[in-house]
């Protein structure tokens, strides 16, 4: 029964090549939009989670009323006045910012008290050369950095304008936006950022984790400026993150109504198109169920198709947009990722059943003795 | 008496009453006999056999099949499919399926049947009305005769005890028109069915066994043939 039912399916979908075509394409584009949308968000929001919700850190502290890390500024007293309460048994600091690079496209520039440890963290790889150390002037580049402006080890580039700094490796890292970057020393990244004696972040680690509720309250006691944090909870309070996170949901949500809308048209059409063939067919003893399943798998196969076409599609596209779109290709991943495709697939459901649903179900209700005169 | 449908009192009006398509219907088909209904355009004939197939609902009035009332049969597209088959004036075959599978189409709902039991029943049909050799072209591909016996061939693939017949041999040559009387003529004795047949054609009415004709809405008379 399956293999009639898909061929007169597909065989429908065929009879009006034109409109099937520019259904499947508004479709295709709707999701490539999407997925390209998404992919854009998810990465972003994942990298910066990631580097963030570090496990290993049991404190995070920035600065109160700072949206992001890169605004967070933390005074050098005050990282003092922390770091020295009791139990806190070691800490390590980062100073984040941008930097624009030849007025081309604007960098990560990660300053970090300790490399080995953040190396570690954020799961940076020296892919040549060797690591930082703590000697001035010196920096590690990221290698998607590297392969922008044709750097390699030995060279020297010139971040700020009175100083030239010697990149002594190239690192890789699986947080796509640190590839697009720089890391110094915190001091130099101090200076490159204009920031003397701050820092963005204060990673404390603890003698005791089952007194980290009440390191937490002492610390946003006495230092009501600062907003200290158990290290999976930062991602929640970055607005960022949480504009992206609604702005990829409102995407989904849009994205999935726009194509209800144009395959709901499609398939109101085809209805009343195709009003005496659905008379024939419940006079021949279909019910209602299968007249109703011919245009769910109709509308299913083009709505998985485009879903497919579209998530396809979005390849090239962004790899046109990172390499057109230098300064913002650090939060562009080269490809869509399979949980996206898993979306799609779902959207594709999604859209296929609601979209057919209604059409189907209003023409199978037809008065049959009407729909087979219906001209 | 072996009456497969019984028309009571059947009445049918359209647009809150100004219409009066069916008025005070009543007769019965039985078994093993042939029907024509006969009348002028607009008297009727048609709004009676879609009432009779179930297609249309009467305003009043009641149709018995085998002495069962409608809301009794079950299930409303498997009576129609595993007793009623229509024959319509114009083929309305599908148009995207090939003739093997419009008549395939018509047994699709029988989940009992395996595909391969589908394609020989209808394979062995398409041979009896001559059109085997047109199992895989469709419907826009063939002759009107051949569109004709294609519709036929899916009316009789259920085996229906009751047929009805809207005109079935208005679009088609005499030779067609011969050939479709007499396999109608056989799936009656085969099945001791009954098919009752709505025309204006001569020839159809001579093969009847009984004419029902039509004034207005009425039934003006049934006399054997």
């Amino acid at each position: 029964m399956l293999t009639i039912i898909f061929r007169y399916a597909f065989r429908n979908i065929i009879r009006t090549p034109l409109r099937s075509f520019f259904t499947l394409f508004s479709v295709s584009l709707i999701i490539m939009l999407y997925t390209v949308l998404t992919s854009i968000g998810n990465s972003f929001t994942r990298q910066v989670t990631t580097v963030i919700g570090q496990q290993n850190i049991d404190i995070i502290v920035q600065a109160k009323y700072a949206a992001t890390p890169v605004t967070s500024v933390i005074d050098d007293r005050t990282v003092d006045a922390i770091t020295h309460l009791d139990g806190i048994r070691s800490y390590d600091s980062m100073l984040i910012g941008r930097k624009l690079l030849e007025a081309k496209s604007r960098i990560f520039i990660l300053g970090v008290s300790n490399f080995t440890v953040f190396a570690q963290r954020l799961g940076f790889n020296i892919i040549k050369g060797r690591a930082l150390n703590d000697k001035a002037l010196e920096v590690v580049v990221g290698n998607r950095m590297a392969k922008l402006y044709n750097l390699n080890v030995g060279d020297k580039i010139k971040l700020s304008s009175d100083k030239k700094y010697l990149i002594i490796g190239l690192y890789s890292s699986w947080l796509n936006f640190l590839n697009s970057g720089v890391i110094s020393s915190l001091e130099d990244a101090q200076h490159l950022m204009h920031k003397p004696d701050t820092t963005s972040l204060l990673f404390l680690t603890l003698d005791d984790t089952t007194k980290t509720v009440e390191i937490l309250r002492k610390i946003n006691e006495k230092f009501p400026e600062m907003r200290a944090i158990e290290s999976q909870q930062l991602p929640d309070y970055i607005g960022p993150i949480k504009n992206i996170f609604y702005f990829s949901k409102i995407v989904s949500l849009l994205t999935l109504l726009i194509a209800v809308a144009v395959l709901l048209n499609t398939f109101m059409m085809a209805i009343s198109e195709r009003t005496k063939e659905i008379g024939i067919l419940n006079a021949i003893g279909w019910s209602r169920q299968m007249i109703v399943s011919i245009f769910l798998v109709e509308s299913l196969l083009l709505s998985f198709g485009g879903g497919i076409v579209g998530y396809i599609c979005s390849y090239p596209v962004m790899l046109i947009l990172l390499n057109k779109f230098a300064n913002i290709s650090m939060y562009i991943p080269e490809s869509p990722s399979l949980d996206i495709l898993f979306n799609v697939l779902l959207m594709s459901l999604f859209i296929g059943i609601f979209s057919a649903l209604f059409p189907a179900l209003y023409g199978s209700k037809i008065n049959i003795a009407k729909a087979i005169r219906h001209e | 008496m072996n009456s497969l449908v019984e028309v009571k009192n059947l009445y049918k009006v359209y647009d809150g009453g100004l219409i009066q398509s069916l008025n005070d219907i009543t007769c019965s088909l039985e078994a093993g006999k042939i029907y024509a209904l006969m009348g002028a355009s607009g008297c009727g004939k048609s709004t009676l056999l879609n009432i009779i197939g179930t297609l249309d609902s009467p305003t009043s009035g009641e149709v018995f099949y085998e002495g069962k009332q409608l809301k009794k049969v079950g299930e409303l597209s498997d009576f129609r499919r595993n007793f009623l088959g229509f024959i319509f004036q114009f083929h309305h075959l599908i148009p995207v399926l090939t003739l093997r599978e419009n008549i395939e189409s018509a047994l699709l709902p029988n989940h009992n049947m395996s595909a391969e039991e589908r394609s020989e029943r209808a394979m062995t049909l398409l041979d009896e009305m001559g059109i085997l050799h047109r199992a895989d072209s469709y419907a826009r591909n063939i002759s009107g005769g051949e569109r004709q016996r294609g519709a036929i061939a899916r009316a009789l693939v259920n085996n229906p005890k009751v047929l009805l017949a809207d005109e079935p041999t208005g679009n088609i040559d005499s030779k067609t028109s011969k050939l479709i009387l007499r396999k109608l003529r056989n799936h009656v004795e085969k099945m001791s069915g009954t098919i009752l047949i709505a025309t204006h054609d001569n020839d159809v009415a001579d093969i009847a066994d009984v004419l029902i004709k039509m004034e207005d809405g009425r039934v003006i008379s049934i006399e054997n043939n």
